[in-house]
Order: structure tokens, then sequence, then C-alpha cells
């Protein structure tokens, strides 16, 4: 038997010690708490499980949002490599707040009546799927856009709305990239003038446009624009070569009306040939529907 | 032990029983004060007075909450859970560790448990209390308690699951480390 360094006396604890045990709750007037107490206890972790779920739901819509709409089609066009595109397109403010939902969820799983019987990994996939499926829905009801567009700007030091992010990434005539309102057309698209998202006015040359890319300039309001630029803002003008014209909205492209009589592939001028890569363009033209 | 008064009524009935009418509680303290007074020693708890300081708080604690005892889980679980409880908030108000393992089984008991913990055949020393004790109390807290309660209160998996608030798997998981400790601890000089 090992040494017993406390002097102990016998492990059994007082033969009175049940009356001992009776008189103590007696003496310290101790009650059994009431019913709704546990209740209590036992269903906040389902309401706050429930408050996680919609939040999580809330920030996947935002980031599916994000993702869907970060400009994959465009990605040849904005940027040199798929890691410079993740890295500025990625929706990492919505990422973090959707990990950090999860682990919400998992905990409060785990402290729900039974919720220690479960693996942390059944927890993980159970709050994975709980929140990506919320998302879903969340994303399909436009949910998604909302929080991008109304809680996004709050994260501004950090990332601003998709929009934003777009237009930013299509205000660059240095990578020959507009994007803006078509404030007037002229001569059915051989000139026109573009506002773009910062506010300035450009003066765009048309003449190279495909029938396609005018039929987008006389019939949709906010558009992008691949061409070369002349002169620009800081040079003292505001002049651009246009090669192809898309629509703003990727989504839902409309049906655009294609003019009767037009040149459907004008032989390219100086500028226009040096734009690439040329067949990407021409591929991602086809992509949109148009209508004779 | 002290002698039961109900004992054809099930820990449930008189927990059901003990809400109406507190003087059923003392038979659920007659049934544990021994199981639990061992088991309160076993984790680490050596004084005879402290012993019985957690274990009238355990009981009080039980009877405090009652009304939260949940019907799916056996009672035993349940009070066990509390005891732990107890005794590790125990540890923590006096800043204290256990104070070392008092093996008190007898040899055959003791011949049992080194059987279920599988060390007889590998272990060169015969495994007595002492040797016991001491690797114990160099074990990590989580795998001994574990093992307390898996080979010295002879609780079932889904028991203890429910006791320390560990997925099932995890448990299993858990013992199988814990042996393997021990029976490192108990192959090598102490």
């Amino acid at each position: 038997m090992q040494t017993d360094p406390h002097n102990m006396s016998s492990p059994r604890p007082s033969d009175n010690f049940a009356e001992k045990v009776l008189e103590r709750i007696q003496e310290e007037r101790v009650v059994p708490r009431p019913r709704w107490q546990f209740f209590v206890r036992e269903n906040l972790p389902w309401v706050l499980l429930l408050a996680c779920l919609v939040i999580g739901a809330a920030a996947a819509a935002a980031m599916m949002f994000a993702f869907a709409n970060a400009g994959w089609k465009f990605r040849v066009l904005t940027h040199d490599s798929w890691l410079s595109f993740l890295i500025e397109t990625a929706p990492f403010v919505w990422i973090l707040i959707f990990i950090a939902v999860v682990a919400a969820v998992i905990e409060n799983i785990r402290h729900t009546k039974t919720g220690y019987r479960y693996p942390f990994s059944t927890l993980l996939v159970l709050g994975l799927l709980g929140t990506l499926v919320g998302g879903a829905l969340f994303y399909a009801a436009g949910i998604g856009k909302r929080v991008d567009e109304e809680i996004g700007p709050r994260f501004h030091l950090v990332r601003r709305t998709v929009a934003f992010q777009q237009q930013h990434l299509w205000t660059n005539p240095v990578r020959g990239l507009l994007a803006g309102e078509v404030v007037a057309v002229e001569d059915g698209g051989a000139r026109f003038r573009l506002r773009t998202f910062d506010g300035t006015e450009w003066m765009v040359n048309g003449e190279d446009l495909n029938a396609q890319s005018r039929a987008v300039l006389t019939h949709v309001r906010f558009v992008r624009v691949v061409g070369v630029p002349l002169s620009t803002p800081d040079a003292g003008g505001a002049t651009f070569q246009s090669c192809f014209v898309f629509p703003w909205e990727l989504i839902e492209p409309m049906r655009i009306p294609l003019p009767s009589a037009t040149n459907s592939d004008p032989l390219r001028t100086t500028e226009c040939e040096g734009v690439r890569p040329y067949a990407f363009l021409k591929k991602l033209q086809s992509e949109f529907r148009y209508e004779e | 032990m002290p002698e039961s008064f109900l004992p054809e009524i099930t820990d449930e009935d008189i927990v059901a029983r003990a809400l109406e009418q507190k003087e059923a509680f003392g038979e659920l303290v007659r049934r544990y004060q021994e199981k639990l007074s061992r088991y309160i020693r076993r984790l680490g708890v050596f004084r005879s007075e402290d012993v019985e300081d957690v274990l009238q708080n355990v009981f009080l604690s039980v009877y405090r909450n009652l009304n939260g005892f949940d019907r799916s889980l056996r009672f035993s679980s349940w009070i066990y859970r509390i005891t732990h409880n107890e005794v590790m908030s125990f540890f923590r108000s006096r800043q204290a560790r256990p104070e070392g393992y008092v093996i008190d089984e007898s040899e055959e008991r003791l011949t049992e448990i080194q059987s279920s913990l599988s060390v007889e055949r590998e272990v060169e020393h015969v495994l007595n209390r002492d040797l016991l004790a001491a690797a114990l109390a160099k074990l990590d807290p989580k795998y001994r308690d574990i093992l307390v309660l898996r080979f010295f209160e002879e609780r079932e998996y889904a028991e203890i699951s429910d006791i320390l608030k560990l997925p099932i798997g995890t448990v299993g998981t858990q013992i199988n480390r814990a042996k393997k400790r021990l029976h490192d601890l108990l192959s090598s000089p102490l």
C-alpha cells in the first residue's frame, strides 16, 4: 500500500452521512432549481445555433455571390495569373466570417444536450452542410447580393462590394479595359461617349467594332470595352480605340438584337491588331446571345 | 455499506420521488455515498475530510439540479458526471493537482485490473499497488480519469461517454492510448 502522506483515516463517509446531507439541505434551505431554468439552459444552444446558421448562411450566400461575380469569364483580360486573380477577387471577409460562424455552429451543437456524443468530423460536416445549404438557398433568393451590397461596405478597409471591385478592375485604360455607361452613340457606333464608373467621360472610336459589339453598344446601357488607349486623362485627353464591347451584366446576358446590314467582322485597324488574345475575345463574344 | 430502504425502486424513480419529498433523497445518498467516495479518492483527493466535503457538495449539487436530470441518461452516469466536475472544481479552487494515487483494491481485484489493462505478460514487475499508483500519478489526467472509470469503476464506454462528455469513439481511442502509456510507464523503471 502506498505510504499515506496525509494521515488518512477511513475512506468511507461517516455512517450518518445521508442524514448530514439532508440536514445541510435543510439548514442551507437548498431547493431544486425550477424546471424552466433547465429548459432555458438546454434550449439556449439551439437558439444560438439557429442564429449562427442564419448568419453563416448569409455569409455563405455573399461568398457565393462574390465568387459567381468575380469575373471568371474575363480573367485572361484582367489578370496575368490565376493567383493574382484569386488574391484580388476572393471574398476574404466573407470567408473569414463563414469560418468563424461554422466554428460557432460546431461549438453550439456540442453544447446541446447530446452534442458531445458526436465526433468532431461529424460536427464539422454538419456545420458546413447547414451553413452551405442555407447559403445556397439565400443566394438563390438574392440575399447574397443584398448582404454584399449593404453589409460589405462596412468592411471597406478590407474590401468593398463585388460591384465596386469589378468596376475598379475595369477602370484600367492602361490595360485596355474600360467600363461604364454609354452616354451617346454616333454613326451607329462608329463613335460613342462612355462615362466610366470613376466619373471620367471618354471619347471612344468604334470603327473597328463588329456587328455584335455595335449591337451591344446601341442596346445596353452599361458596357465593358476592350481596346487601346489613345490618350489618357493624365496626358490631358480621354480617347480610346474600342475593339470589343460586352454587356456589363454577367449573370443573365440579355437577348441583343443584331442590326440587319452590318459588317460582322471588319478588318482590324493597326490599334486593334495589338489586342490579345483575339481568339479568346471572339469566343467570349459568341457566348452572349444575339438575335438576327 | 449503508442499508438501502427502497432496494426495489430504481434511481430514476427515487429522483421523481425526491422532488416531492426531500427525505427520499436520503436513499440516493445511501446508494451512492460509498461508490462516489471511492471514485473521489481514485481521482486523487486524499484527505478524508476533503473527500467528505466534496461528496457533500456533490449531493447538494445533485439535489439542486434534480429537475435537470435527463432521463435519457442513466442516473449513475449523471451523478458520476457531477462528481467528476465537483472534483475538478475542488482542485481548481485549491489551485492544486491530485495529491497522488491510492490503490486500495484487493489482491484479487488488482489481478483482474492487471489482466484488463493487458499488462500482465509484458510487464516484468509483478504489478503491485505502489507501482500502479506511481504509474497512474505520472499519467496525463485525461488518460488517468478514463482508466479509473473503465477499470476501477468498471463503467461501459457509453457511460464513460456520458460522464466525461466525449464521443464514444474518442473514449475507445483514449482508453487504448492510456493503456499503452500506462504499459510504457510500468515497463520502464519508475
